[in-house]
């Protein structure tokens, strides 16, 4: 009998009191003796050859115990294509990249040896532009691409900067060209923004005596860190072990292996000693993982009566000087590149690019975020140029039952129909058609925007969960799981799902913080695929522990396992609920009338794997089933334009989501929450801006601006629709990344509605706004 | 230069030696183990090191701790008595108004000096005593109405009227 | 993490000045710190011994009585005035201006002389100051001595102060008639930012009207010339003519906020937007008198 005690609640969350007092820790609030800081010496040239590097002033001073380069740790690694170092070897490949580092009793001292580290650097052409990086003959940032070991779901381009060339072939796309009778066709572009956590990353090493390394970090990946540490090190994987305390935030920047590589050659010279680095405000921008750019054409075809016939769509990614995450996000932009819509003909080609700019990594919904940019917005304009209404445009393309995405797949009852109807509903959506147009003397416009969304988790068709449930002799529940607590509240809902599948309170549970010596495996905390994935493991592990629990209680109490239950924490017999007694009566096993042992301590196991997923066609990209899943979003919005100013306020927002079924409608609903405010603010606000020489010129929050408490919607209508997901937990899906995805192909479709003037490259600054609001009213003149 | 130092951090008298260097967030974190207070920028861009000193919100990051001679610092830790959160602190539980958690302590902090200075903020009033505390999590609506409902209910608790 | 230097408390004005002169270029006065720490945190400058000037007489506090100049420490923090009745009722436009600095934390620490001793184009107060004809009271070698806020700035970061000499107080001429204040600010986040253009635009009831812009030149300017056209005609052309004016006395840089055309633009549109909003508020005023 399944209950459902903890499904749809909204508990407080596990982590709430710990955070609120002050009382979590976080990685770099972690401090052991004798530990020694880390501070890193990095290039100030975008693309140079090392020539020399002398640390042997460093190596004198007082204090510090190590200094490393390139050539201590010159291993390739990485996650997808070991295209990376922790420290450059050899050449820089971006203003910022590591090329030594020390390890000192003080910052103060580690800082002053950085400082006396001589390098001698003969500069090379920076590969800055992404459309010289792709002509023939350029400067090549990876020369030895070629020779990289790379996943076979993966192609890079030898000889070229391209690492991977994804590419989708469905139907016939000439034919469906032809029998268009409208064919639109606009470039857009993304730039490079940063992840943004206000927790930087922070990670301590430690290489002990018996030649294990051992990593705290703030990660999401524990574990995969753990594989390419042992991979590249060549150690054994009992001999690498990584905890992972509460992440202060990650959004796809803490996943993977990052710059805790770099301090691993330091400790493995300072044996023994903990080594700590905490990156800086201005590393973190600039020398973590960062979004890359993306510059793409969008081509449709469209029928008179609104039907998309073929689209054809270019994607450039501006990927940086090491891709090892990135061709992940050009593969994901691909199969996904259909959007929400049934397009019979495509073709998709997303080349990840080499430049010399920061590392460019997966940032929530990557891929997605960016391509949808460009479709949203694309059919937007569609829409109005055939005078069609964007809602009714997209009624009349949507994907329905049996309708095929780009790589093919017939998909099965998808939500969004739902999702665009209800967020249509919410907003207040009135039919429009054409651009709006700003009278004389107007100073503030307002309209209506809408955007539609789809996300698959972009990850290898393989990525695995597990649970481990374990019972205490009080009857108070450890679950231990990889997954990590991010703030999207993980750890809140896996521990309901297991107190609803064990029958135990949800305040017994206690989540076990995460260490890749003990805990369950996990593949990483990425893709909202936690819910989904390890919910699955927790379900298994709570049902594994909960027969166990029943045949105690079968034998204990004498009556058949199916006529045992058990509730809050209590188990009783159902025929004769008197016949009650606390679950931890059988924790260790249980103790029968003749005082001998049955059964042993209750110990749950699960795992989930999702199945059936097959690589996609190298050639054509398409698959009966090359993803998990599919979540369905749509977001409508209500801007305010300031005419004079050119600045957009964004006053409401009404956010749909196909959740397959809501756990924690509290969670969910923060996610939504937190999700539409970034969206907000990569819409308005967000960009790396850099120096002709490839400088990041704005590594802090005085230039590079996110949405404070001052800059949020004064309305936001969360809604979930519940099409379940098929191998979902209670047919859950994943929604914490998605629900920034619409969010700025929204507001760029209100602001067309309200002006008629479309701004197609991120961020919509009132700059840009301004400048186009100019260009509409002189080219009216005209 | 060493300094010999006083001052009061969460009711207790604290004496001790600095340096001229050493801001008020390294000493509150590194010697006296008060992890609460979070370095985000180093800058007072992001407010995470909020704590209040002399009962108003300061980046501890920018300030010495020899400027905190004499004076009165309260952080995180010292909210609430015992296992009683403050309310402040409840309020953003109940609310479900934090995630990750690491901006948190800051905005509490923020919150608290406005509370302790006015008991019945407006909506704008709490959104301008946290727009200097950046979350990337949350989108702040939470937050604003878990400070509100402080407010809204401190008169008949007598909440903020501790000094 | 800050590099290591000596700090040092002056308790005079006196003191502060010695220390100052002793410690040469390897010195800077320290009061909120808000800017001087950043800079620090940077390594953009390296001083190696910081004089905190916050205990000096009189450098903190506001002294203000109706029919007397209105004199503000120069350490004063700028929620200080923010929160100050005196300020807020009848200089309400400074009390806008310290407002507009930074995040509420900034403001408890970032003191008013601070923020004009930083000399930025964009600093919030300045342009306040510029219109309201604050004198700048300073203490260095050669003691005391008076400045026009307007001699004052000489360019980003720069100043007409001397070394060892720092600014002691700021004083506002009394109000000797009515007026109106706005000052308007704008910035590419709702709140904590720097501006991209700001304007501040004071209404007096003798008919004049003053204006400054902060981040369109090297430093913030008043602008005389916009100001001429207002005196006999306050219709919507002279308004018109006057923030054009304006527009053609700015000379904005492109820099990483902003371009400079759309500065120019923005100052053009803001002043005329200022000049109306603090004529209608002075109006007003009339009314309920």
């Amino acid at each position: 009998m399944a209950r459902e005690d903890y499904l749809g609640v909204g508990v407080i969350r596990n982590d709430a009191a710990e955070k609120v007092t002050g009382a979590a820790r976080y990685a770099g609030d972690l401090k052991f003796a004798g530990m020694l800081y880390a501070k890193l010496l990095r290039s100030k040239h975008a693309h140079a050859r090392i020539v020399r590097i002398d640390t042997r002033k460093a190596q004198d001073l007082p204090g510090v115990k190590a200094v490393v380069t390139g050539k201590d740790f010159p291993n390739r690694m990485g996650l997808y294509l070991k295209d990376r170092t922790p420290y450059a070897v050899d050449k820089v490949r971006y203003y910022g990249e590591a090329v030594a580092g020390v390890a000192a009793e003080s910052l103060e001292i580690a800082e002053e040896a950085a400082r006396l580290i001589e390098v001698e650097y003969e500069e090379l052409p920076p590969v800055l532009d992404l459309r010289e990086a792709i002509k023939p003959g350029a400067c090549l940032v990876h020369p030895d691409l070629d020779t990289y070991e790379i996943g076979a779901a993966f192609f890079p381009i030898p000889n070229t900067n391209i690492s991977n060339h994804f590419r989708v072939r469905k139907g016939d796309i000439e034919k469906g060209f032809a029998e268009a009778d409208l064919v639109f066709e606009r470039e857009y572009y993304v730039p490079h923004i940063q992840h943004s956590p206000i927790e930087p990353h922070a990670a301590i090493a430690l290489y002990d005596r018996n030649d294990k390394l051992t990593i705290w970090a703030s990660s999401q990946s524990p574990f995969a860190m753990r594989n390419i540490l042992s991979h590249s090190l060549g150690f054994p994987m009992n001999k690498v072990r990584v905890i992972g305390p509460y992440v202060g935030g990650g959004f796809g920047g803490k996943a993977g292996l990052n710059v805790e590589a770099t301090l691993v050659p330091l400790a493995m010279k300072c044996r023994n000693v903990p080594i700590r680095l905490v990156c800086t405000r201005e590393e973190e921008f600039r020398d973590t993982f960062v979004r890359q750019g993306m510059l793409c054409r969008l081509k449709t075809g469209v029928k008179h009566d609104g039907r998309f016939t073929a689209q054809e769509f270019e994607m450039y990614w501006d990927a940086g000087a090491y891709t090892e995450y990135g061709v992940n996000v050009t593969r994901a932009a691909g199969y996904s590149s259909s959007g929400v819509y049934d397009i019979p003909n495509m073709k998709t080609d997303s080349y990840c690019v080499y430049t010399n700019k920061p590392v460019g990594g997966p940032l929530r919904g990557f891929g997605h975020s960016e391509n949808h940019w460009a479709m949203e917005q694309h059919i937007d304009q569609i829409a109005h140029e055939l005078g069609i209404d964007p809602v009714q445009l997209r009624r009349i393309n949507l994907q329905r039952d049996g309708s095929t995405n780009a790589t093919g797949q017939v998909l099965r009852n998808p939500g969004i129909e739902q999702c665009l109807e209800r967020a249509a509903e919410l907003i207040g959506w009135q039919e429009v058609s054409g651009p709006g147009v700003i009278g004389p003397g107007v100073k503030k416009v307002r309209a209506k925007g809408i955007a539609c969304m789809t996300k698959a988790p972009a990850m290898p068709n393989d990525a695995a969960s597990s649970a481990i449930v374990k019972l205490n002799d009080d009857g108070t529940v450890y679950l231990s799981i990889g997954a990590q607590e991010l703030g999207q509240g993980s750890f809140t809902v896996l521990a309901q799902i297991l107190a609803n599948e064990l029958g135990v309170r949800y305040e017994d549970v206690r989540v076990q913080p995460i260490d890749t010596d003990y805990s369950a495996y996990e593949w990483q905390t990425v893709a909202s695929r936690i819910t989904y994935s390890c919910g699955r493991a927790v379900i298994a592990a709570a049902k594994d522990a909960r027969h166990q629990v029943l045949e105690h209680a079968a034998r204990y109490f004498g009556v058949p396992v199916e006529d045992i239950d058990i509730a809050e924490s209590k188990v009783f017999v159902k025929s004769d609920p008197e016949r009650c007694v606390h679950i931890s009566t059988f924790s260790l096993g249980v103790t029968l009338p003749d005082f001998s042992g049955y059964g042993g301590p209750v110990v749950g196991r699960g795992t989930f794997i999702p199945e059936g997923i097959t690589a996609m066609n190298p050639e054509t990209g398409q698959s009966e089933k090359p993803v998990a899943n599919w979540t369905y979003g749509a977001q409508a919005v209500e801007i305010e334009l300031d005419v004079e100013t050119g600045k957009i306020d964004v006053l409401k927002v009404a956010a749909v989501y196909d959740a397959g079924r809501v756990i924690n409608p509290v969670t969910a609903a923060t996610q939504v929450e937190g999700g539409v405010v970034q969206g907000i603010s990569i819409g308005l606000l967000e960009e790396m801006k850099f120096s002709e020489q490839g400088k990041l010129l704005n590594p802090s929050y005085v230039d590079y601006k996110i949405s404070t408490a001052a800059d949020i919607p004064d309305e936001l209508l969360v809604d979930f629709v519940e099409v379940p997901q098929e191998d979902g937990p209670y047919g859950a899906r994943g929604i914490g990344e998605h629900v920034m995805v619409p969010t700025p192909p929204a507001i760029a479709n209100a602001l067309y509605h309200a002006a008629g003037i479309r701004v197609r490259t991120l961020p919509m600054t009132s700059e840009k706004v301004y400048w186009a609001l100019k260009e509409r009213v002189s080219a009216s003149l005209r | 230069m060493l300094h010999t130092i006083k001052m009061t951090v969460n009711g207790e008298l604290v004496k001790a030696e600095v340096f001229s260097q050493m801001r008020l967030l390294d000493f509150l974190r590194e010697e006296l183990d008060l992890i609460g207070a979070k370095e985000g920028c180093g800058k007072g861009e992001c407010g995470a090191c909020t704590v209040l000193v002399d009962g108003e919100p300061v980046n501890s990051c920018l300030m010495l701790a020899v400027e905190a001679d004499g004076k009165e610092v309260l952080t995180v830790e010292g909210l609430g008595e015992g296992d009683r959160l403050d309310a402040i602190q409840q309020s953003i539980v109940d609310n479900s108004a934090l995630q990750c958690g690491y901006c948190t302590p800051g905005i509490v902090m923020s919150a608290k000096g406005l509370l302790l200075r006015n008991t019945n903020p407006t909506r704008d009033e709490v959104v301008e005593a946290i727009s200097g505390n950046l979350c990337r999590c949350t989108g702040y609506a939470r937050v604003i109405d878990a400070i509100m409902q402080v407010s809204a209910s401190s008169d008949s608790q007598d909440e903020g009227s501790e000094r | 993490m800050l590099l290591p230097f000596d700090y040092v408390r002056a308790r005079t004005k006196e003191d502060a000045v010695n220390l100052a002169i002793e410690a040469g270029p390897n010195g800077s006065f320290l009061a909120g710190g808000t800017d001087l720490f950043v800079r620090m945190y940077d390594r953009q400058h390296k001083p190696k011994i910081l004089i905190d000037v916050k205990e000096i007489e009189g450098i903190e506090g506001i002294e203000c009585q109706n029919g007397e100049d209105l004199s503000i420490g120069a350490a004063s923090p700028l929620n200080m005035l923010v929160r100050n009745k005196f300020i807020r009722s009848e200089y309400g436009l400074l009390a806008q201006a310290a407002h507009s600095v930074g995040s509420l934390q900034v403001r408890n620490r970032a003191s008013i002389g601070g923020n004009i001793c930083n000399a930025s184009p964009a600093a919030d107060t300045a342009p306040t100051l510029l219109v309201y004809e604050a004198e700048i009271e300073t203490w260095g070698p050669k003691n005391s001595r008076l400045i026009s806020i307007g001699e004052f700035f000489t360019g980003p970061g720069k100043t007409v102060l001397e070394q060892g000499e720092f600014v002691h107080k700021i004083r506002i001429p009394k109000k000797d008639t009515e007026s109106y204040g706005v000052y308007l600010k704008l910035g590419r986040t709702n709140s904590v930012d720097l501006s991209i253009v700001s304007v501040a635009c004071l209404a007096l009831a003798s008919g004049e009207v003053r204006i400054a812009l902060g981040a369109v030149a090297s430093t913030p300017i008043r602008v005389r010339k916009a100001e001429s056209v207002l005196l006999n005609s306050k219709d919507e052309e002279a308004i018109a003519r006057a923030a054009s004016l304006a527009r053609e006395m700015a000379v904005p840089i492109t820099d990483i906020r902003a371009g400079e055309e759309y500065r120019l633009e923005m100052t053009e549109v803001m002043t005329g937007n200022a000049i109306r909003q603090a004529l209608a508020g002075l109006a007003a005023i009339g009314e309920v008198k």
